[in-house]
């Protein structure tokens, strides 16, 4: 599958016949209104626009002024294949090598950058190439979002093989946590994606929740406030916190939303448009499920993190084993910087969809050595409880520091070469 | 026109004397006086990727929440009196937006509506669904609609800083107040929520100057946990400057405009409980008979299930000296929920069933946008 057409002569044609009426225009005031009173003006004017289209018929029309295309990305069996076509990247594109063309890798979509992975270059044609291939070394994997980026002018062309795959017509939904999970009876909130955007206005009335113990909607669950991403891409979805917040009046008039040992469905109405009209994709109606179990007023413990160290001179990924389900849009953000003897180490991160692990990308291959990382203390939980604070703290109590330890190390070792 | 040579100096004369004597324009004059709360005015298009909640700000100045993208905008509407206020009733609101938007009813979204209260003039915020395009539509005293230009305006964007974690999205108002402007939002990621100050003159694409602080609510006086502020309005009393506000888990709180520091955290403390289930929409104060009081309208939550009058939308008037009250939380004053009146100074106010947004015009009145079986009207009433 593809993320973006290839560039063809449609393109070219389509120029050509966009610029039709401009040309007409162009005619049109060179021959001006037409005046009587001086008619061999205009015979003037005509004899000139003849002439000028007899110069273009013979020597060809000047090239029209080109735009850079957005890099194109086409996977198959899990290889990638991005290219750019050269014909629009101009002169400047003349003298630069392959690798200050084109970049292709993991991407951190709140920062814009791109873990450039390594990989083979190729262009079409040896004297006069066209178009720019790179083919990474390594296979992408279905669970991380991937970008390339044309560098002469920056354009940026995303891929999730996981969200995207493979029909082009329908919507497809996405929701953090997965399916068919142990949900904490205080579960805050969901996080839907769309492979469209959506309408973000009034989006919890296409939501209910059923329990499936009772057979019954539960009522009023969600709370009424549009928070979606810049893209209306990604909606979070929020229990009320009033009815999951202890001792708070909704809470105690009308009981919290989930109980434990209950089954439930999140229900999407299959009605829901997208902001172009588009419907959603059909499957949403294998009911989204879980299972609530009991809450969870706990902190995350960094301390019973598992981390994977990367190889040495790789650019394998950190991977960081949180040993619970997290917040997954905060698990995207668990580290906030990387260093080694005191440099901090560019990279970025990606949190998989269940929130149980997030990779952290180098920018450069690892040098053996010892790291340090630092934790996001906003980093969460399901319930809100995050390495800062418990989602509710009991001010009765003796305990007044919650903080949970901010940093990590881990060793890469020094590769042993065998003869 | 033809002027004869001997009554040319004269005429020119006459014209300079005309440019020189004629007082300034609204427009410029608004643009003058409203230097203070702007700075580095933009001028052409402005584009609000989702708009939400609107104030006035003095000399017709229109700040608006750009949800869409965790910003402030303000614009010189240039609309600075005098005052003429809305005649008569307009039906239908929805349905005449909706036809120059060129859309139906069921393809817009209506976010809010304020009042300026220097021209009498409503504005109403609203969303074309079809393509997701933000609008401004003006009512005046006719009851005539136009649409606010915002292909050619002056205006401010001012974003909310973006401290660790994510963005602020949801910004659940934004009121000036003497000095600075205030908004309140929450996080589209990590529970919490922030209300931020930011410093005049408003300074477009400069937000560095601002500082927020987390909100925080406690029940029962013992768990306290992080709450997004719901609706609020700045409020001047003993020579201090508070913010009066909702949570969107309880009732009405307030605490001083000075507790917004760097680094700090507010809790905010119920001082008047108006029952379960409700969440204010909209707040102002108004003096009356030398009383303060506070009109809020609230949505009910669970209006289907324990109805408090003939409509979820509802509103009551609340007596503010309950606000320096020290009884807090759980001894908070509570509205009687078996009365429309009760205890004393905290009051259903009859006019405000069905009302969806309302806005304060002067002390005597106030603007409402009412669900009329489906339809929305535009009306002026008299405050109690």
């Amino acid at each position: 599958m593809k993320s973006k057409s290839f560039p063809n002569v449609d393109a070219d044609l389509h120029f050509r016949v966009s610029t039709v009426p401009l040309w007409l225009n162009v005619i049109r005031r060179m021959c001006g209104p037409t005046n009587e009173r001086q008619p061999h003006k205009t015979t003037r004017r005509l004899y000139l626009v003849v002439f000028l289209c007899g110069c273009c018929i013979l020597t060809g029309c000047p090239d029209p002024p080109l735009a850079p295309d957005a890099p194109s990305v086409f996977v198959e069996q899990g290889v990638a294949r991005v290219s750019v076509e050269l014909v629009s990247l101009g002169k400047v594109g003349e003298n630069l090598a392959p690798s200050e063309i084109i970049i292709f890798g993991p991407y951190h979509k709140a920062t814009k950058s791109i873990t450039p992975m390594p990989g083979e270059y190729r262009y079409d044609h040896d004297e006069t190439p066209s178009f720019l291939t790179f083919t990474p070394h390594q296979r992408i994997s279905e669970d991380i979002l991937y970008a390339a980026q044309e560098l002469v002018s920056g354009q940026i062309t995303e891929y999730d093989h996981s969200f995207w795959y493979p029909d082009a017509d329908t919507t497809k939904i996405l929701i953090c946590p997965p399916d068919e999970m142990e949900l904490p009876a205080n579960h805050l909130k969901f996080y839907i994606h769309f492979s469209r955007p959506m309408r973000p206005t009034e989006s919890w009335e296409h939501f209910s929740l059923k329990d499936l113990s009772t057979g019954e909607l539960v009522p009023r669950p969600f709370r009424h406030i549009d928070l979606w991403d810049e893209q209306n891409r990604r909606l979070t979805l929020w229990f009320h916190p009033g009815r999951q917040k202890t001792g708070v009046n909704l809470n105690e008039d009308l009981g919290g939303i989930l109980i434990a040992g209950h089954n439930y469905q999140l229900l999407i109405d299959p009605e829901w448009k997208t902001q172009t009209g588009r419907p959603l994709d059909l499957s949403v109606k294998k009911k989204y499920a879980f299972t609530v179990i009991d809450a969870d007023h706990k902190q995350p413990n960094p301390n019973k993190w598992e981390l994977t160290p990367p190889t040495a001179d790789t650019i394998e990924p950190l991977i960081i084993s949180f040993g619970e389900m997290l917040d997954f849009a905060t698990a995207g953000k668990a580290i906030t910087t990387c260093s080694s003897n005191e440099t901090l180490i560019e990279f970025s991160q990606q949190a998989d969809w269940d929130g149980t692990r997030v990779k952290i990308f180098p920018s450069k291959p690892w040098a053996a050595g010892d790291y340090t990382i630092a934790l996001n203390p906003r980093l969460e939980d399901l319930a809100g409880n995050s390495l800062e604070r418990p989602f509710e703290v009991d001010l009765s109590a003796e305990m007044t520091d919650f903080a949970q330890k901010l940093t990590l190390t881990f060793e890469i070792k020094q590769q042993v070469l065998r003869n | 026109m033809i002027c004869k040579p001997l009554f040319r100096l004269p005429a020119i004369l006459f014209l300079c004397s005309t440019l020189f004597l004629t007082p300034t324009s609204p427009t410029d004059l608004a643009a003058e006086t409203s230097k203070s709360i702007l700075a580095d005015v933009q001028t052409g298009a402005v584009t609000i990727k989702r708009i939400g909640r609107m104030s006035f700000a003095p000399n017709g100045v229109l700040l608006i929440a750009d949800i869409g993208s965790g910003a402030v905008v303000a614009i010189e509407t240039g609309d600075t009196g005098p005052v003429s206020k809305l005649k008569s009733r307009v039906n239908d609101v929805d349905k005449k937006i909706a036809s120059a938007l060129e859309v139906s009813t069921d393809d817009l979204s209506v976010a809010d509506m304020t009042v300026n209260p220097e021209s009498g003039v409503i504005y109403v915020s609203a969303i074309r669904k079809t393509d997701n395009t933000s609008t401004i539509i003006k009512f005046d005293a006719n009851g005539k609609l136009t649409i606010l230009d915002l292909t050619d305006a002056r205006f401010v964007r001012v974003p909310l800083p973006v401290g660790e974690g994510s963005q602020i999205r949801a910004i659940s108002g934004v009121e000036y107040t003497d000095g600075r402007v205030l908004a309140a939002g929450q996080s589209n990621e990590e529970f919490s929520s922030k209300i931020f100050s930011l410093p005049l003159p408003l300074t477009h694409g400069k937000s560095g100057n601002a500082f927020s602080t987390e909100t925080y609510h406690v029940a029962h006086g013992r768990w306290e946990t992080r709450a997004p502020i719901q609706s609020f309005i700045p409020y001047r009393e003993g020579g201090e400057d508070y913010v009066v506000g909702s949570f969107a888990c309880t009732p009405i709180a307030k605490f001083k405009v000075t507790d917004i520091a760097k680094d700090s955290k507010i809790k905010g403390t119920s001082v008047v409980e108006l029952g379960s289930g409700n969440r204010p929409i909209d707040m102002f104060t108004y003096e009356k008979d030398g009383k303060q009081w506070l009109i809020t309208n609230t949505d009910r939550f669970h209006h289907e299930k324990r109805p408090l009058g003939p409509s979820q939308y509802w509103g009551v008037r609340v007596d503010m000296s309950y606000l320096s009250s020290s009884n807090i939380n759980a001894d908070a004053a509570r509205r009687d929920v078996s009365k429309q009146t009760g205890p004393a100074g905290i009051e259903v106010v009859e006019a405000l069933f069905y009302v969806r947004h309302v806005a304060k015009l002067n002390n005597r009145e106030m603007v409402i946008l009412r669900d009329n079986k489906g339809a929305l009207d535009l009306e002026v009433k008299e405050l109690p």
